[in-house]
């Protein structure tokens, strides 16, 4: 057994001998055998791989005594870890992973968080290195001696920082679209791309486990190389998931043929490397630090825990915390508009409320009962430990149960999610652009603009594209759906579906200034005859007044500043700073939502607005008393 | 017995700090000194924050209220959000942590009392300059998030946003600092036997904490100091029209704002973790399992921050994975919820004032936790968002996670500070005055969000289902005022009324009430030996057994004859213990110094084995001028006066300077000690110098943390394959090879004075520095040659700005270099350990790998 005292001296680079085999040396062949041998390498070299493995681990086994020399669990790894690199280099993955990003990226991730750290803890170079006669065996350790050349460049190369910058410069350069570029379309840079993942990837997991030799990694310092390499991943991966834009042109191009959209799949993959590998690095990362922790208190002389008996204090009345609270509450719930929908996303959204108020009324009253059982119960069994004792009991109650309630909430709320975002062909798109405090209302198919009220169609989608001109708003229509902001600079998609005709509110969510709280729209919802009808008729500009008292509203309208800010369709008026005022006496608002129209708020408004609506943009009026009378005279038949 | 008295006389006067009034003030470090005017500070703004609270209250009771007008309302409720965040609950816990996490680890002070007491001062000069704002009627309007582009030049002109800017950025700079100091403290000075698994679980607390702050502050720090450049210099960063984005504002701003709760709440859980206990008067259960839920919560704090923005329109997919990582916290925290009913099970505790607080958080922090989970859910939380329900939520969470516990904190450990007791009937109506009240002001608001009331309106109109509830909720937040009040009184009165209160009145078992109460200045005597997670539990557990000047023992036992212990089996015994020979030196060493040394125990990270003695300095008006040099900078920036800038940069980096360099008191002392630690010179590195290294450490992680915010937004704003036109890579290629070759050549000169040759070390020395000199020079040749300015666009404001910090790092780190040269030329570093170059070293070889990176991303990744 002193021979595997020396090997477990020598450090082997298996992986990378490995995947030179499965790729082998493609650049001197002709080109139209290429693909051909290169489909076909992978499994033949694995299975030869897998054969030789076995054997050596028999002959070990044989030599050694069974599960010594390779325990029977680093043997598994190893087949496994064999296993995962033949379902990660052919197989449907391969195939997909030239058409799909989010393929592709799963192909990476089982190469480099499954073969490669299985691999590494079935060190199959030691059972290869059993299939050699005794005398070769040692020349080959010579090789990897302490004070060898090779033996000092893996000391050096397996060194926690050299090995954790390695693998993570090269997971960062190969994400560069120009490095991924070119491994997509040139054969023999995919290659040399897998080969220098599994590599690395070896490389890191072998630096974390050190499966053989002494190990130079602190356990305290383990858990903290995990928790970064999940933090610097999940940049990556946040990164790749909120792009706006796809990195990689190739997948674009591809996305036409596939129907899949590149963004999509983008995210999907960005996903891919966030959560599964950090879930991964943090769960190993937990049990890291736990072991180390326990190693810690092993090694210290005097046990830190000590056995108590509970101390027999007199009785204390038991007392239940009333949720007196709660019950007035459902009398409020009633009435809310979040929880009345009034069309199928708020719908959907209610019912997950009312679901998860159930369960989270359930599981407080379960944590209540238990504290102030735990608290007052006058004879406590079991020298006062919990019942299925104190370990289970937390691990049940912290961990299991709340896993079992939130998985299927997790799915819930994705399904909902998914199912609120639907392009439709039928749908009508109205663009929504936020003021400060106003709300622009365009509908593009005809060229309306309209301000601080939607007309929406019953019973049928509407796209609502939102962008802002100022400062980030938020669209809130509670009976319809939920939020969705206006961002400057970007356009946001929102679906809103009324099941039924009627007047809904909405209003700004979002911090937005001075006059955030009155800054509010209608959308009415109408049959879809009604819509037509009111659609076209905003098409068509409003005809000259013939009133004579009308027209005189018109000059005072048109020969004050009102012009600078205000349109009015058919005339010279087209400023753009405030609501388009074409139809304003069909409107049932003044000021966003501040006050109702008529002709008297109507005047204060033009008069002093900033009495009504204090810090709006609108500055004060001066006009004479006729004159004001002419001009609302003129709105009010803005029909 | 004479020989102790008088050890204790010298210690007394060693660290009993000065008599004369003005240096009473300004001069003190001693973290119960510091530790007590953080937390009576923080209460002040606490007070401050409730009223300015109370005044919008007053306005929403009724429908379409004028009391107050939009303006004022919007100033209201941007400085209570930032007061209670950042000048009250976070300052708050770091005096608690300053005050206690020494006292319950045996330590004499913090790591750095000059950092402490700098903290303290620009915390407190933010604070003013913060509030100064209603004095110059330019206040903050724009909430405590102060969303790009509302807080940016065009909407909000004029200086409210810089004084929130400003004020904030001098209170971020305060919890770096205390932030990378309590880790120290807690890693390097515990007790000897106190290995980390015997930590008080508080000091876990605040040591997850303070690895949160250090990081989230600085990346806070980064966001403002964008937003400043944005709205002072002309820069772009958050501006579409000039390639800017608003998100990536809110993107910084929640990647600390996020973890920002977990600093405020993990330190809670760590109160109720030490309350629970004591009360129980049993050790806290699954001890590791909390340890390890208390990690997840403040590693997974880090990855939550996008459930802030699930309304901004991102990828719904990615979204949905944020719900799924807000989930992970429920795990973390239920765990610690059953390992405290657990560990109060059939103990029948003494409902005393600071239990009532613990249970009272329970109750409400669980209502905070469930609604907390349901606006994890995408769907659900595009309908809560913004609305009531969530500043209900929050309340729940905040108030009833943080402040309650942070009141039976300060009932809890009152006795300790003032050595009085606080008054239970007292305390106990204030607690029922104030659970009762909260429930009524905050339970309505979750039915006020449902019926669709968004949050920071200033008005709501009548009939619209909400003015019974608003009044409802007016009615319980002047009852909840009328609590603290009561709470404050309760204090008040105990200074002075209250029953003495002993030793140990609560008879817990942690170290800090080993001691008389009021502690001693020196805190501890000699160094406690523990060698259980509740020393104090332990039957017959004696205070010092160093030098057999034996006194601590505590003759009390937890109800006598009720309580059996059973000392665990002895095999092992001796093995990882405190090695009794070192020991003993070490507390040799700790008595060598002549008055006025200020010396304390450092043991290792893991096991607490004595490493070595570690010099605290005493009172000195440093810190106060450095942060007045500082808070000259910020109120210049404020201003916009140049001249008043520099002045305070000048200060601040002649007082930094003076209070790096060495005195001659503290050469003599580390070579003294370190004589005896080590009488025949075979460490090569005694432990005390892992204070400092560690301190080196949290400054290198601190500044790298900055350079990858910068550089992440640099790649958010630029995407991945960069600017179209790459800028021009030759000169800074020449530059950053020339600070690779440094780097080495530093490697090389350190080493091998680590072998002890000194006879390269100046030349390669002062060459690695001749080249630092050189990348500042050809660097900011290379800038100066470019063809855009910073003001162009958001790819040229990002670019520079990386560039400016490089630049900036590479000068510290020369100036450093400059400092090891002159002790060694001047031989400051013979007879003691090369420490101060060690630091500057690991410090130049980060600054080094930093511009590399930068030199990659703005100069290389275009190329590809």
């Amino acid at each position: 057994m002193t021979s595997a005292q020396q090997l477990l001296e020598a450090s082997p680079l298996q992986t990378a001998t490995l995947d030179s085999l499965l790729h082998g040396v493609p650049g001197g062949l002709p080109p139209e055998l290429l693909p051909g041998l290169l489909s076909a390498l992978p499994m033949v070299a694995l299975s030869l791989l897998g054969v030789l493995y076995i054997l050596g681990v028999a002959r070990a086994w044989r030599k050694a005594g069974w599960g010594r020399g390779i325990s029977v669990g680093r043997a598994s790894a190893g087949l496994l870890g064999l296993m995962a690199l033949g379902a990660a280099l052919s197989g449907p993955l391969e195939a997909l992973a030239v058409l799909l990003f989010s393929a592709h990226m799963a192909q990476h991730l089982l190469l480099s968080l499954v073969a490669a750290p299985l691999l590494v803890l079935g060190v199959p170079l030691l059972a290869l290195l059993w299939l050699l006669p005794p005398r070769f065996r040692r020349t080959a350790v010579k090789g990897w001696r302490r004070s060898g050349p090779i033996g000092r460049g893996w000391r050096l190369v397996i060194h926690p920082v050299a090995a954790w910058l390695i693998f993570v410069v090269i997971l960062w350069a190969w994400h560069l679209p120009a490095a991924y570029g070119a491994a997509l379309t040139s054969e023999l840079v995919h290659v040399l791309e897998h080969l220098s993942l599994l590599g690395s990837a070896g490389l890191f997991w072998w630096m974390l486990f050190q499966p053989l030799g002494r190990r130079r990694l602190n356990r305290f310092l383990a858990p903290v190389v995990l928790f970064v390499t999940a933090l610097q991943g999940g940049v990556l991966g946040a990164m790749i998931t909120l792009a706006p834009e796809p990195w990689y042109g190739h997948y674009e191009r591809v996305a036409r043929a596939t129907g899949i959209s590149a963004l999509a799949d983008q995210q999907l993959a960005g996903l891919l490397m966030w959560v599964p590998p950090g879930a991964l690095y943090l769960g190993l990362a937990c049990w890291m630090l736990y072991r180390a922790l326990a190693g810690v208190d092993a090694a210290m002389s005097t046990p830190n825990h000590q056995r108590m008996a509970p101390a027999g204090t007199p009785y204390l009345n038991s007392l239940v915390m009333a949720s007196a609270l709660a019950i007035a509450a459902t009398g409020g719930f009633a009435n809310a508009q979040v929880l009345r929908p009034a069309g199928p996303a708020a719908q959907g959204v209610s019912e997950l409320f009312w679901v998860m108020l159930i369960i989270a009324a359930i599981v407080c009253v379960l944590v209540y009962a238990l504290l102030f059982t735990a608290i007052f119960r006058r004879r406590i069994p079991n020298g006062g430990e919990p019942p299925l004792g104190t370990g289970p009991f937390v691990v049940l109650g912290g961990i299991v149960l709340p896993i079992v309630i939130l998985v299927p909430l997790l799915f819930w709320s994705l399904a909902l999610t998914a199912g609120m975002v639907r392009p439709t062909e039928d749908a009508v798109t109205i663009e929504v652009i936020g003021h400060q405090w106003w709300w622009e209302v365009r509908y593009p198919e005809v060229g309306v603009t309209d301000a601080n009220e939607i007309h929406i169609p019953a019973g049928r989608p509407v796209r609502l594209q939102l962008t802002s001109d100022d400062v980030i708003h938020s669209f809130w229509a509670p009976g319809l759906q939920g939020k969705m902001d206006l961002v400057p600079g970007t356009v946001n998609t929102l679906w809103i579906e009324a099941d039924e005709t009627g007047i809904h509110s909405a209003k700004c969510a979002e911090f937005c200034g001075t006059q955030h709280a009155n800054m509010r729209l209608l959308i009415v919802s109408e049959p879809q005859e009604s819509f037509d009808e009111w659609l076209q008729s905003r098409t068509v500009p409003p005809q000259p007044p013939l009133d004579p008292l009308i027209r005189e509203g018109q000059q005072v309208f048109l020969g004050s500043a009102c012009v600078y800010c205000h349109t009015i369709e058919g005339t010279n008026a087209s400023g753009r700073l405030g609501p388009d005022l074409t139809h304003l006496a069909t409107r049932m608002t003044l000021g966003a939502g501040t006050v109702a129209n008529n002709r008297g708020n109507l005047g204060g408004w033009i008069v002093n607005s900033q009495a009504i609506k204090p810090g709006n943009r609108m500055p004060p009026m001066y006009l004479e008393s006729e004159d004001l009378q002419v001009l609302l005279a003129y709105l009010e038949s803005l029909e | 017995m004479t020989s102790r008295s008088r050890a204790v006389e010298l210690l007394h006067r060693t660290w009993s700090g000065p008599t004369n009034p003005f240096a009473r003030v300004f001069m003190p470090v001693n973290n119960k000194i510091v530790g007590v005017r953080f937390m009576v500070t923080a209460f002040i703004f606490f007070v401050i924050g409730g009223v300015l609270a109370l005044l919008m209250r007053t306005q929403l009771a009724v429908p379409e209220n004028d009391f107050l007008d939009p303006e004022l309302y919007n100033q209201l409720f941007t400085m209570h959000g930032s007061t209670m965040m950042f000048l009250f609950v976070v300052p708050f816990i770091e005096g608690l942590g300053i005050y206690f996490v020494p006292a319950m680890i045996g330590a004499r002070d913090m790591a750095y009392p000059r950092l402490t007491a700098f903290g303290y001062w620009i915390y407190l000069f933010g604070g003013l300059l913060f509030y100064s704002s209603f004095f110059v009627g330019q206040v903050p309007d724009t909430g405590w998030f102060a969303y790009t582009p509302l807080s940016g030049k065009e909407f909000s002109p004029g200086i409210a946003q810089d004084f929130w800017l400003i004020g904030l950025s001098l209170t971020e700079l305060s919890g770096i600092g205390a932030g990378a100091e309590l880790v120290v403290t807690a890693l390097k000075l515990r007790a000897p036997g106190m290995s980390i698994t015997r930590m008080p679980i508080f000091v876990w607390s605040m040591l997850v904490t303070g690895f949160a702050m250090t990081f989230a502050f600085t990346v806070l720090f980064v966001a403002t100091l964008l937003l400043e450049l944005e709205r002072t210099f002309g820069m772009t960063f958050f501006n579409p029209e000039s390639g800017g984005s608003p998100i990536l504002w809110q993107h910084l701003f929640w990647i600390f704002g996020h973890p920002e709760v977990y600093i405020m709440f993990i330190p809670a859980t760590g109160i109720v973790s030490t309350i629970v206990p004591t009360f129980a008067r049993r050790p806290l259960a699954l001890y590791r399992l909390v340890i390890l839920a208390l990690l997840v919560t403040g590693f997974v704090s880090f990855g939550l921050w996008v459930h802030h923005m699930f309304t901004t329109g991102l990828p719904e997919l990615a979204a949905s994975f944020f719900t799924a990582t807000s989930f992970m916290i429920a795990l973390a925290t239920g765990t610690q919820i059953f390992a405290w009913i657990a560990t109060l099970w059939g103990t029948r505790p003494r409902l005393t004032v600071p239990m009532l607080y613990v249970l009272g958080f329970v109750v409400i922090f669980m209502l905070g936790g469930v609604t907390g989970v349901m606006i994890a859910s995408v769907p659900f939380d595009w309908q809560a968002h913004d609305s009531f329900f969530i500043v209900a939520h929050f309340h729940y969470v905040l108030v009833g996670g943080v402040v309650l516990p942070l009141l039976g904190a300060i009932h809890y450990w009152m006795p300790k500070i003032s050595g009085r007791m606080m008054n239970e009937t007292l305390g106990k109506i204030a607690f029922w005055i104030v659970f009762v009240s909260f429930n009524v002001a905050f339970f309505p608001m979750h039915i006020m969000g449902l019926l669709a009331m968004p949050r920071r309106i200033y008005t709501y109109q009548e009939g619209t289902g909400l003015d019974g509830y608003n009044l409802l909720s007016t009615i319980g937040s002047y009852a909840l005022g009328v609590g603290v009040l009561l709470f404050v009184i309760d204090v008040v009165l105990s200074l002075r009324f209250g029953a003495p209160a002993g030793r140990n009145p609560w008879q817990a078992g942690t170290l800090e009430w080993a001691g008389s109460s009021p502690p001693p200045s020196f805190s501890v005597e000699t160094p406690l030996i523990v060698r259980h997670r509740e020393p104090l539990w332990i039957d017959g557990w004696t205070g010092g057994t160093i030098d057999g000047r034996t006194d601590g023992r505590t003759d009390w036992r937890a109800d006598g004859q009720d309580v059996e212990w059973s000392e665990g089996p002895q095999e092992g015994q001796g093995r990882r213990e405190p090695d009794e020979e070192q020991l003993v030196n070490a507390a040799r060493a700790l008595d060598a110094g002549p008055e006025g040394w200020r010396a304390g125990l450092v043991t290792s990270s893991f096991g607490g084995e004595p490493r070595g003695v570690h010099f605290y300095p005493g009172p000195t008006l440093q810190p106060f001028i450095a942060a007045l040099g500082v808070s000259l900078v910020a109120l210049a920036l404020l201003l916009k006066i140049g001249w008043l800038g520099i002045a305070g940069l000048v200060i601040a980096a002649v007082t930094f300077g003076m209070w790096l360099w060495p005195t001659a008191n503290e050469r003599d002392f580390v070579w003294r000690s370190n004589r005896l630690l080590d009488p025949n010179g075979k460490d090569p590195s005694p432990g005390g110098a892992e204070v400092g290294a560690f301190g080196a450490a949290m400054f290198c992680v601190v500044v790298s943390t900055i350079l990858v915010v910068l550089l992440f937004s640099y790649l958010y704003l630029v995407g991945p394959a960069g600017p179209p036109q790459a800028p021009s890579w030759l000169l800074p290629a020449v530059a950053a090879s020339g600070l690779v070759i440094g780097a080495i050549l530093t490697a090389l000169a350190v080493g091998r004075l680590r072998r002890g040759d000194s006879g390269l070390f100046v030349p390669f020395l002062s060459l690695s520095l001749l080249l630092g000199l050189a990348f500042l020079a050809v660097q900011g040749y290379s800038l100066l040659q470019l063809d855009f300015s910073p003001t162009l666009n958001a790819y040229a404001s990002a670019f520079y700005t990386v560039n400016g910090f490089v630049l900036l790092i590479v000068t510290i780190g020369v100036a450093l270099l400059v400092a090891a040269l002159l002790r060694h030329v001047r031989g400051l570093l013979e007879g003691a350990l090369p420490t101060p170059l060690l630091n500057a070293a690991l410090y130049w070889y980060t600054v080094v790998a930093l511009a590399v990176l930068s030199f990659v991303v703005l100069y290389l990744v275009p190329l590809l």
